[in-house]
């Protein structure tokens, strides 16, 4: 639960120097190209659920990374978290690891996976 | 509420008497707001819960009609655990998270009070049901299909509704006591130098941030299909009831750690205080409290070895079940070593920290023997089940609270509670106690089910049932006594008037006046060490005994050391700006209640939900855009 | 949902310590992982539920070419707020105007998509009370819904107050935090679309 002292050394030293240290965040070009990126992903999610040779595990397996990679770009790039503290990742991944682990928990209850 | 001379206090003056009391962003007054109210709703859940007993006297009694009776145990236990003891709980991490983090307030005042009202107009909507046509009567678990089917009343709408206000309200105060204890902590106070009922408090705030959304989903689920026809939960139409007790038990079972936790924190900080000794291995009471909250996650089927989910996942969740009884051991094994040749000074607020620690052993033991598939398989829906909460939520929880109420009490007003009371209402809950649930572990046994409105003669549940009720009337007995107690004490002004640290304590809220200033702390403090507060009244000598250090006087405020230590360089920090009242939360918080209302009586509620989302806006709306501190 | 409204104010300055921003953030993050249970805990009963049709129209009826466009727009308002955003750290005041309107419109299209798509579905027999399949689908993308809607509200907060100049205030909510609500609102769509749409056609 977020008790790794270099992050609460990390908060305090935030709190002593009046607010955040300013890594560089990427500039508009870079963000244009991150969106460039992200929409040739969906793109070729979108390809992929039509190619019907693709059936099955495989294309489930395609398009779960492909969304996991455009789920990672925006949380990492658009949201910062790449460049923030470790307190906010811990945050975020708790939920949403905790949550990934728990349902799939209850899903194979129901043997519904 | 006096402000001192100086250093000045920027706070608007407000208004006095009650409207203040409504419109306090001020974490102390929001604490006592939670603590009376947790007061009110005990009253009346220990009636309810009376009123059970009495229909369970004896064989084939009708004090009650079945109805009633339904009513009355799933409000008992609606009651007791989110509107008794979370609110008691909120009430002592309102109060003291910030002042022993040495912190002004918390880090969203208005949020806090928003929260708090929140929590008020559900309790109160959900008691409102019983003037509308009846109480919920659906169990407090609500299960699946029973919840969903008495679609012809009301009842259960109440519940549901009223439950998923509470949670909106438990999820603002987690996340500013999260953001309060990880952003506005004193100079030198890292998280290693918390006092362990802070840490309780964060990790309970994680356990609920964490774990409420499941429960609510379900309660939308529950109300989509009880007023709209879903079918999340029609098993004819292959809906399945069992993802109702999943997504409710993946929040009840932390929710039990969020009842139980705090509990721990407080008997952590009494124990050392009276064992005038420090707390055994204070890092291992810390992390296995972190590991209680994180384990708890992954043993909440254990409440459903009985729906038949397979013996892979039943063996998985009872394995993990056993497996949490190790930190919860680790804490007993660091109290035990905590109060181990110790100066022991055994006053009422010691008391109740011992016989939790006795009665939490107890229901952690009855606890385990419920991980052991088989034997919970005979176990489930009995009166052992009932037994078994009762030993760790009122022996356990309740004491908790109860021996910090003891603690704190002087801190609150200013006067000790009286001692020969308190040992009065000690023994006689203590006794009352163990009449009433440790008889129910022999019923359980003899098969008599939970829930039981009546049971015929010639099953040998008579007698224990007898002995239970008897024992219920004593506990009744105690906490009159304990309500004459404070009555006397405050109201009546005759309690012993004491100082900023009557217990001689160790952590910061002893170095504040009693009770304390708006700002909480002329300067904030500067932390060294881990119970700072003793180890500037105290040093070891030569054999490790506590000798006083004569200089330092009683509540006297930190000293940085490199300014020269015995120096009195008291300067006061820079003029301070409290934020000031605002009544924009309780007219947010006043415009949910108002939305859930009107959801419950759909479709003319649509009217109800239109004016609630309007004054919610307004609220929030104002609340935005207002200043934290208004100019003078 | 509302939640996000309630932020308070930075009271930490109140109390000696400057750093405004942290303290809203902090709480900002804690409340996003809350929201991932919230929506795990719906996605995971529209698995569960993804083939229990009773008869009504079941997956088959999606229109992946439509709702890839809609999810195409969602995308790239992720962008534009992020744009915005930029423009804000530079106080350039113009620019972080503009690419907050293009939020609310691309926000504001999205959700028109989806209550066309919702009026053709429901035209075709795929209602709530239909099956378990549309319950779970229609409350899944239904909250996903409300918490584009509200997003909407606050960034239209926001361009309002960039007219009155009162931008730069920092009281609650300010384009940052409201930013990171916006990009989870999007990721989770980012889910949905892969897990509801595209896996299951």
């Amino acid at each position: 639960m977020a008790t790794d002292t270099t992050e609460i050394e990390a908060v305090d030293a935030g709190r002593a120097d009046h607010g955040e240290d300013h890594i560089e965040h990427p500039s508009p070009a870079q963000y244009w190209l991150i969106a460039l990126i992200l929409a040739i992903i969906t793109a070729v999610e979108i390809g992929a659920s039509y190619i019907s040779a693709l059936e099955g595990p495989l294309l489930v397996s395609i398009l779960l990374i492909l969304g996991g990679v455009k789920f990672a770009m925006v949380v990492a790039l658009f949201m910062h978290l790449k460049f923030d503290k470790p307190l906010y990742r811990n945050f975020f991944l708790i939920g949403l690891f905790g949550a990934l682990a728990m349902f799939v928990v209850v899903l194979l209850t129901f043997r519904a996976l | 509420m006096t402000t001192t001379a100086e250093p000045q206090v920027f706070r608007s003056p407000g208004s006095r008497g009650l409207w203040a009391w409504v419109t306090t962003v001020d974490h102390k007054r929001i604490g006592l707001l939670y603590a009376v109210s947790a007061a009110v709703f005990f009253l009346i859940g220990g009636i309810e819960a009376l009123l059970v007993r009495t229909q369970l006297f004896g064989p084939n009694l009708e004090v009650l009609s079945a109805e009633a009776y339904n009513q009355l145990f799933t409000m008992h236990g609606l009651t007791m655990v989110f509107l008794v003891v979370m609110p008691i709980a909120a009430a002592f991490t309102n109060y003291f998270l910030p002042i022993m983090i040495g912190a002004r307030d918390v880090a969203f005042p208005r949020l806090n009070s928003f929260s708090y009202w929140l929590f008020f107009f559900g309790g109160l909507l959900i008691y409102s049901s019983f003037l509308l046509g009846g109480a919920p009567d659906g169990a407090w678990v609500g299960y699946a299909p029973l919840s969903t089917q008495l679609t012809e009343v009301v009842r259960m709408d109440f519940w549901t509704i009223g439950l998923a206000l509470l949670g909106v309200s438990s999820l603002g105060a987690s996340a500013n006591f999260i953001a309060t204890t990880f952003t506005m902590r004193a100079p030198g106070m890292s998280m290693l130098r918390m006092p362990v009922f802070a840490w309780m408090s964060l990790v309970v705030a994680f356990l609920l941030i964490f774990s409420l959304p499941s429960v609510t989903i379900g309660l939308f689920q529950l109300f989509l299909d009880r007023n709209f026809g879903a079918l999340f939960y029609a098993s004819a139409a292959g809906g399945d009831p069992l993802l109702w007790q999943h997504l409710f038990w993946i929040f009840g079972h932390p929710e039990v750690y969020v009842l139980i936790l705090p509990a721990m924190g407080i008997v952590s900080e009494v124990l050392p205080t009276f064992a005038r000794k420090p707390l055994f291995g204070y890092p291992f009471v810390v992390f296995s409290g972190a590991a209680i909250g994180f384990i708890g996650f992954g043993v909440w089927s254990h409440h459903m070895f009985t729906s038949g989910m397979g013996p892979i996942a039943e063996a998985g969740f009872g394995v993990a079940t056993m497996i949490i009884a190790v930190p919860t051991g680790v804490k007993i094994f660091n109290w035990l070593g905590t109060i181990w040749g110790g100066k022991i000074k055994y006053n009422t607020p010691m008391l109740f920290s011992l016989a939790f620690i006795a009665m939490f052993v107890i229901g952690g033991l009855s606890g385990v023997t419920h991980a052991v598939v088989p034997s919970d398989t005979q176990q489930h829906d009995s009166y052992y089940v009932v037994a078994h909460f009762h030993y760790v939520l009122f022996g356990g929880a309740v004491f908790g609270y109860v021996s910090g109420i003891y603690y704190w009490f002087p801190k609150w007003t200013g006067r000790k509670l009286n001692e020969a009371l308190g040992k009065v209402h000690f023994w006689l809950a203590l006794i009352g106690f163990n009449l009433t649930f440790g008889p129910m572990h022999i019923l359980g046994l003899n098969g008599m089910p939970r829930r039981t409105y009546r049971y015929p003669e010639g099953l040998g549940w008579a007698n224990w049932n007898a002995v239970a009720t008897i024992g219920a009337y004593v506990i009744l007995l105690a906490f009159l006594v304990f309500a004459w107690n404070i009555v006397r004490t405050h109201f009546l002004a005759k309690g012993e008037r004491v100082g900023n640290d009557p217990w001689d304590g160790r952590t910061l809220e002893w170095t504040t006046s009693s009770p304390p200033p708006v700002h909480n702390f002329d300067t904030i403090p500067v932390v060294h060490s881990l119970d700072d507060f003793w180890h500037q009244k105290y040093t070891e000598d030569d054999e490790g005994r506590a000798v006083r250090i004569p200089a330092v006087t009683e509540g006297a405020l930190t000293v940085d050391e490199e300014t020269g230590g015995g120096d009195e360089s008291h300067e006061p920090d820079e003029d301070m700006h409290m934020p000031s009242p605002s009544f924009y939360p309780v007219v947010s918080a006043f415009g949910f209640a108002i939305t859930g209302a009107g959801l419950i009586y759909l479709p003319w509620g649509f009217l109800g939900v239109g004016v609630g989302v309007a004054i919610a806006v307004w609220g929030l709306f104002g609340w935005s855009l207002e200043p934290v501190t208004k100019e003078h | 949902m509302s939640d996000a409204a309630v932020t308070d104010t930075g009271h930490a300055e109140a109390s000696g310590h400057h750093d405004v921003k942290p303290v809203r953030k902090t709480a900002m993050w804690v409340f996003l992982g809350s929201e991932c249970v919230f929506f795990g805990a719906m996605i995971s009963t529209f698995l569960l539920y993804r083939n229990t049709t009773n008869g009504a129209p079941g997956s088959e009826i999606f229109n992946i070419p439509f709702t890839s466009a809609s999810s195409f727009i969602l995308l790239m308002s992720s962008l534009t707020m992020v744009l915005a955003h930029n423009a804000f750290e530079k106080k350039d005041l113009r620019q972080t105007r503009v690419w907050l309107i293009g939020t609310v419109l691309l926000g504001s299209t999205f959700l028109a998509g989806q209550i066309f798509e919702f009026t053709e579905f429901i035209h075709e027999g795929l209602t709530l009370p239909a099956s378990p399949f549309g319950s779970s689908f229609y409350m899944l993308t239904g909250f996903h819904g409300i918490h584009v809607a509200v997003g909407v509200m606050l960034l239209a907060a926001m361009v309002v107050l960039s007219f009155s100049g009162r931008l730069y205030d920092d009281r609650g909510l300010n384009v940052e935090l409201i930013g990171l609500y916006w990009h989870f609102v999007d990721i989770v769509w980012i889910v949905i679309f892969t897990v509801v749409y595209l896996l299951q056609v």
